[in-house]
């Protein structure tokens, strides 16, 4: 009853009633002081706008008035002043000439009514206008007096206003009755409804009733505040559902935490300042006691379970101090007698007056942990000195590698003078020696960088053929030396831009390939690059290099990648090295994902193999040149004793598009070319190994030119002697080209393109063009140019320069950066040859300069080539970060130093173009 | 015995130069007269051209007064301007005005003015003629209330308020060839104007042999220079000798008859071709 008499509001006290009082109140007075402004505003322009016309009206008239005040004519005065009376405002109009005569008077009487009284308050009833008349721009010839009535203009301005105020009451009366209605179904029915609702919740259960939003308020202040009660609701309710899970909790936590303490691996107790008053299990058996109630009953001091008294003492001071002890670590006694290594975390539990009522802690047995901290301290010295021993190492290996480009450079400078046979025994033995020094110096300085884990790998792309056949040429020479055949085979398959570390790669490959030469006194080494597998995103490539060497003993296989490691200790008195190439290879090959193996059957050889994962790149941007004509669809001939040399060739020849036949031993060849002419087929270039069996390749060639039917043959000789003279004895055989092997596969496809171009030439033109060699053919790509060698060391700059000039690269010198920033700002070069380390001023602050847009150097763009004798694998990109273009690490291989150089010169030999599969 | 200054040679000759200072100005000096004329184009006797009064009048009196040493200078205003403009005393004389009771109070007439017709110190005596439709047999025979109404007079012409005292309503207009066109066109009524006026707009090829002048005039009257009461500058003995020059001028044959030659032909400028 008492509710239903709540919600029994009075329609007075409702809030639609009260809004809707209370806006139509607002309305109404805004309605008011708007309409009065209204109004205003309209009497001022009503005011204004009669001003207006009867100037207007005047204007039109006064002309006449004028004329009629000139010519004193009273008729047209008469006319004149009925003209003005035709406005219903105007009730007087007076016209004088200037005698002061009367030339027209006309009045009349308006109607007086309530508007009249109200005009006196708004308007002056009536207003007069003296308007002076001008004949001529003369001076003034009389007078016309105007009185205008301001009843019309009032009556308008008053309709106007009592609509305005009434249309306003109408509207206030219209806007309440609504409002009332629309705030009654919009406010108060939602309220009542709500609080309807909330009247029956049950206080128990409050969010069993939740609220509805009502329709059409979810977003505003109502929806606001039902979603809020209903929070509250929820919140009420789940405050008593927390509350009793709360409840249920700490009866279960009280349960648990006794089990915990029950299982703890921890020790867990309650003492005094002398026994344990309670403690668990693992407590016990940590002290050696088989039950708990032994322990309480038999320690019957703390202290003396302490194996050092003094630390018993220390942790009662910093107890009874601080009451609370954490971490405190300690050796004690167990019952047994045997020592053990405990922390222990212990505070009092005072009562109300801050008396100390018991203590409580926690033990653990850190035994285990204190050992491991023992060996850690151990290793991690043993790992300092190493660490210690391997940057020192780093740094000798720095401050070796120095003077080694001096002696290097200086011995092979040496060898390429004309010496005595005694004197080139003794530079050859100097050069054998510091190279062998140098490997194993290299050797030391990777392994000590791999141990002291500051092996670093560079990620960038390069092509993988030349990378590969550069590394072959520098075995080959080795090999051939040691009158073993070497060829370097890779398949057409294998993808030519690789992204990696080009140099570890190299590193890796001289290393198998080198040993392969070393252990190999007759027969081949053979380098295979293949593809193992292709998805989309990466390729395996397989690396093996083998050889017909001496092979291993299939027990000595597992010892082969550790190092220090040899077959045995006569290999090492009979081979020399470190032992340290092949530990080297296989932790590089592993940093880089790869794998590494071998296979070998003792006395016939081995096969040495690596893997390498690498992401797949696109094909270089450099447009794919069509295939010259010169070469495709030739017939030729390739005459070999090594099969391996023959499929090298042939793997060339298939990718050229040349119909081409191979032949083991000149015997086989020459029945082959004579045949081919017969028939009327000939062969017209064959590419002819020089060393083979019965009949060497220069017969063979002597032979092919003795015969009228064969003499047109294009001959390209190819060899791995490269004798001094040969060259000049092939071209008078008529050998159009005479190449070294291992041929690289550019090198050979521009051998054969200028080679059947000049064949064609010779008909008419050249009886005998020149001989096609290696040297010919980089010639082509040699242009005039200058280089500027940075370089503060004095052996090593004249070193440097005798390569350059000897090489016909003329150079000039800076002794330091300050130098070459001098000398590049007056001078032009197309290269500089920059060392790193200099007083005054290094390398990567030269290069900094040079590259500054804002100094004075020419060509900002100039390619920089650092030479440093650093080899950490950071240092090179460092280099590059600082702005260089390249890197050359001392001591200088000539080889590899102009092949770098060549990388950044112009190519003016616009005849020979890359073979078109080099660029895939 | 004391004898004044003024009896000594010296003085005789100081007064002598004195009366010579203070009469030479005046003897050097013509007397100009102000004279207002009426505007209207009353041709060939008083008009307006660019603001300068002219016709036969003006001439008659300029030549006049010229021969008294005096210096004319004529206004031509509206008439009745000119009439009140004399009445206040703007100007000294009024050209030209016809006799009426009202105006002598402020305006000097000869002697004669309000008693002859035609009197003898008059500038000129005009006579105004009625004419009608050729079509129309009407004759004028001295009595106005037989004229044919409407009766047409061109505006400022005396004679509208002389008909109106009469009791006969005037049509006026500033043109007097419109009216003469109207006439033309209606047939009806009467066109009252001087002779000279209406032979001369009756030349005109449109109007040519559509209208004609009945015999008897319908009035004749003097037209004077009338001093203002108000302000002259003349005695009555100077006026008297003004008006006898007028009518000695008036009576020079070889004058007239050049001013009559010179006035013949003239159009008038309001008049629409």
């Amino acid at each position: 009853m008492s509710r239903n008499r709540n919600m029994d509001i009075k329609f007075r006290n409702r809030l639609s009633y009260q809004q809707a009082k209370q806006t139509v109140f607002v309305a109404f007075l805004l309605g008011l002081i708007l309409g009065a402004v209204q109004i205003g505003m309209d009497l001022v322009k009503e005011r204004r706008q009669m001003d207006s016309t009867i100037v207007q009206i005047v204007g039109m008239q006064q002309d006449s008035a004028a004329r009629a005040a000139y010519e004193i004519d009273h008729v047209q005065a008469a006319n004149v002043a009925t003209g003005l009376f035709q406005y219903h405002a105007i009730c007087e109009v007076l016209i004088l000439d200037d005698f002061n005569g009367v030339l027209a008077s006309k009045k009349r009487t308006l109607p007086e009514s309530w508007v009249s009284k109200l005009l006196e308050l708004f308007f002056q009833k009536r207003k007069s206008y003296d308007f002076p008349l001008i004949m001529e721009k003369k001076e003034p010839i009389g007078l016309l007096k105007v009185t205008v009535d301001s009843y019309h203009v009032a009556e308008n301005f008053f309709s106007r206003a009592g609509l305005i105020l009434v249309s306003g009451m109408i509207r206030n009366i219209v806007l309440a009755f609504i409002l009332t209605l629309f705030f009654y179904y919009s406010l108060t029915l939602p309220l009542l409804r709500m609080i309807k609702k909330l009247a029956g919740t049950d206080p128990a259960r409050p969010a069993e009733e939740i609220l509805e939003e009502p329709r059409g308020h979810e977003r505003n202040e109502m929806g606001l505040l039902v979603q809020t009660i209903n929070r509250l609701l929820r919140g009420f309710e789940k405050s008593l559902v927390t509350r009793e899970r709360a409840e249920k909790a700490l009866r279960e936590s009280e349960e648990k935490y006794r089990s915990i303490i029950e299982n703890a691996t921890e020790g867990i107790f309650q003492a005094d300042n002398r026994r344990f008053l309670t403690a668990n299990t693992a407590l016990a058996q940590l002290l050696g006691y088989d039950a708990i109630q032994t322990l309480l009953d038999e320690v019957d001091h703390i202290a003396k379970l302490f194996a050092d008294i003094k630390a018993a003492k220390n942790l009662y001071r910093r107890l009874r101090r601080n009451n609370k002890v954490a971490n405190f670590e300690f050796q004690a006694v167990r019952q047994d007698d045997h020592l053990i290594d405990l922390s222990i975390n212990v505070h009092a539990v005072c009562d109300e007056n801050g008396h100390v009522k018991y203590y409580e802690g926690l033990v653990e047995d850190i035994t285990q942990r204190k050992q491991a901290e023992k060996l850690k301290i151990e290793k991690d010295a043993a790992e300092a000195a190493n660490t210690a021993k391997s940057e020192f190492l780093a740094n000798m290996s720095h401050e070796i590698r120095t003077p080694m480009n001096g002696i290097i450079g200086m011995t092979s400078l040496i060898l390429d003078s004309e010496l005595s046979p005694e004197q080139r025994s003794y530079a050859e033995a100097v050069q054998i020696s510091a190279d062998g020094l140098l490997s194993i110096i290299n050797d030391i300085l990777d392994f000590s960088k791999i141990e002291a884990g500051k092996m670093d790998f560079e990620t960038y792309d390069f092509d993988l053929r030349p990378a590969v056949e550069e590394m072959s040429e520098m075995i080959a020479l080795k090999a051939f030396e040691k009158g073993l055949e070497f060829a370097c085979l890779i398949q057409p398959d294998v993808p030519s831009r690789i992204r990696g570390d080009a140099g570890r790669l190299r590193q890796i490959l001289t290393n198998l390939a080198g040993n392969a030469v070393k252990f190999t006194e007759k027969g081949d080494v053979v380098v295979r690059v293949s593809l193992l597998q292709k998805t989309e995103q990466s390729a395996t490539i397989r690396f093996a290099v083998s050889d017909t060497g001496i092979g291993i003993p299939t027990d000595r296989l597992d010892r082969l990648f550790k190092s220090f490691s040899q077959i045995d200790i006569s290999t090492t008195r009979k081979y020399g090295g470190t032992g340290l190439g092949l530990a080297i290879s296989k932790r590089l090959v592993e940093m880089m994902g790869g794998k590494i193996g071998v296979e070998s059957h003792e006395g016939k050889g081995s096969t040495f193999w690596f893997t390498l994962v690498t992401e797949n790149l696109p094909p270089d941007h450099a447009p794919k040149s069509e295939l010259p004509q010169t070469v495709r669809g030739k017939r030729i001939l390739a005459v070999d004793d090594s099969a391996i040399n023959l499929e090298v060739v042939s793997s060339f020849l298939k990718v050229w598009e040349c119909e081409f036949q191979v032949a083991s031993s000149a015997k086989t060849a020459f029945p082959l070319l004579s045949k081919a002419a017969q028939i009327g087929n000939p062969f017209q270039l064959a590419i002819i190994d020089y060393m083979m069996p019965d009949i060497d390749g220069e017969m063979l060639g002597r032979m092919i030119k003795a015969d009228p039917q064969l003499k047109e043959t294009v001959l390209v000789m190819l060899t791995s002697r490269g004798m001094r003279g040969d060259a000049a004895n092939m071209k008078q055989i008529g050998f159009s080209a005479y190449l070294t092997k291992p041929v690289r596969k550019q090198q050979l496809f521009e051998c054969l393109v200028k080679a059947l171009s000049g064949r064609k030439t010779a008909i008419g033109q050249q009886a005998r063009p020149d001989l096609i060699t290696r040297f010919s053919l980089s010639r082509g790509k040699k242009v005039p140019v200058r280089i500027l060698l940075v370089e503060d060391n004095e052996i090593n700059r004249r070193l440097a320069l005798h390569m350059l000039n000897k090489a016909g690269y003329p150079a000039d010198f800076a002794t330091d950066g300050l130098e070459a920033i001098r000398m590049l700002t007056g001078n032009t070069y197309h290269l500089v040859l920059m060392d790193v380390n200099m007083p005054e001023m290094d390398g990567y602050e030269t290069t900094r300069i040079i590259r500054d847009p804002n100094s004075g150097v020419m060509d900002h763009d100039i390619p920089i080539i650092a030479m440093t004798a650093y080899a950490m694998r950071g240092d090179r990109e460092r280099c590059l970060k600082e702005g260089m273009n390249d890197y050359v690490s001392k001591p200088i291989k000539p080889a590899i130093l102009f092949d770098t150089i060549l990388k950044y010169l112009p190519d003016q030999n616009n005849i020979l173009k890359p073979s078109p599969d080099l660029e895939t | 015995m004391a004898t004044s200054w003024t009896a000594t040679p010296f003085g005789k000759v100081l007064k002598l130069s004195v009366l010579l200072c203070m009469t030479t100005p005046a003897l050097l000096q013509a007397q100009s007269i102000t004279i207002c004329t009426d505007r209207n184009y009353w041709y060939p006797y008083t008009y307006e051209e660019q603001n300068i009064a002219k016709g036969m009048h003006v001439d008659i009196v300029a030549k006049a007064l010229s021969r008294l040493g005096y210096q004319p200078i004529f206004t031509p205003l509206p008439w009745k301007r000119c009439l009140q403009s004399i009445e206040v005393g703007l100007y000294n004389a009024i050209l030209s005005a016809s006799y009426k009771p009202e105006r002598a109070r402020y305006i000097h007439y000869p002697p004669d003015g309000g008693i002859s017709k035609q009197s003898e110190w008059r500038v000129m005596q005009v006579e105004y003629v009625v004419v009608v439709s050729r079509r129309d047999p009407y004759e004028f025979d001295g009595n106005p209330a037989t004229l044919p109404r409407p009766v047409m007079v061109p505006l400022g012409y005396s004679i509208a308020d002389d008909l109106r005292e009469l009791g006969i309503e005037a049509k006026t207009d500033p043109s007097t060839i419109r009216i003469m066109k109207e006439l033309m066109q209606t047939q009806k009524g009467v066109v009252i104007t001087p002779p000279m006026n209406a032979k001369a707009l009756m030349d005109d090829p449109i109007i040519s042999g559509s209208l004609r002048i009945n015999h008897l005039p319908f009035t004749s009257k003097s037209y004077f220079l009338g001093f203002s009461k108000t302000k002259s500058n003349l005695n009555l003995p100077e006026m008297k000798r003004i008006w006898d020059e007028i009518a000695a001028v008036r009576n020079d044959q070889a004058f007239m008859a050049q001013l009559f030659q010179r006035y013949a032909v003239k159009a008038d400028p309001n008049d629409e071709p």
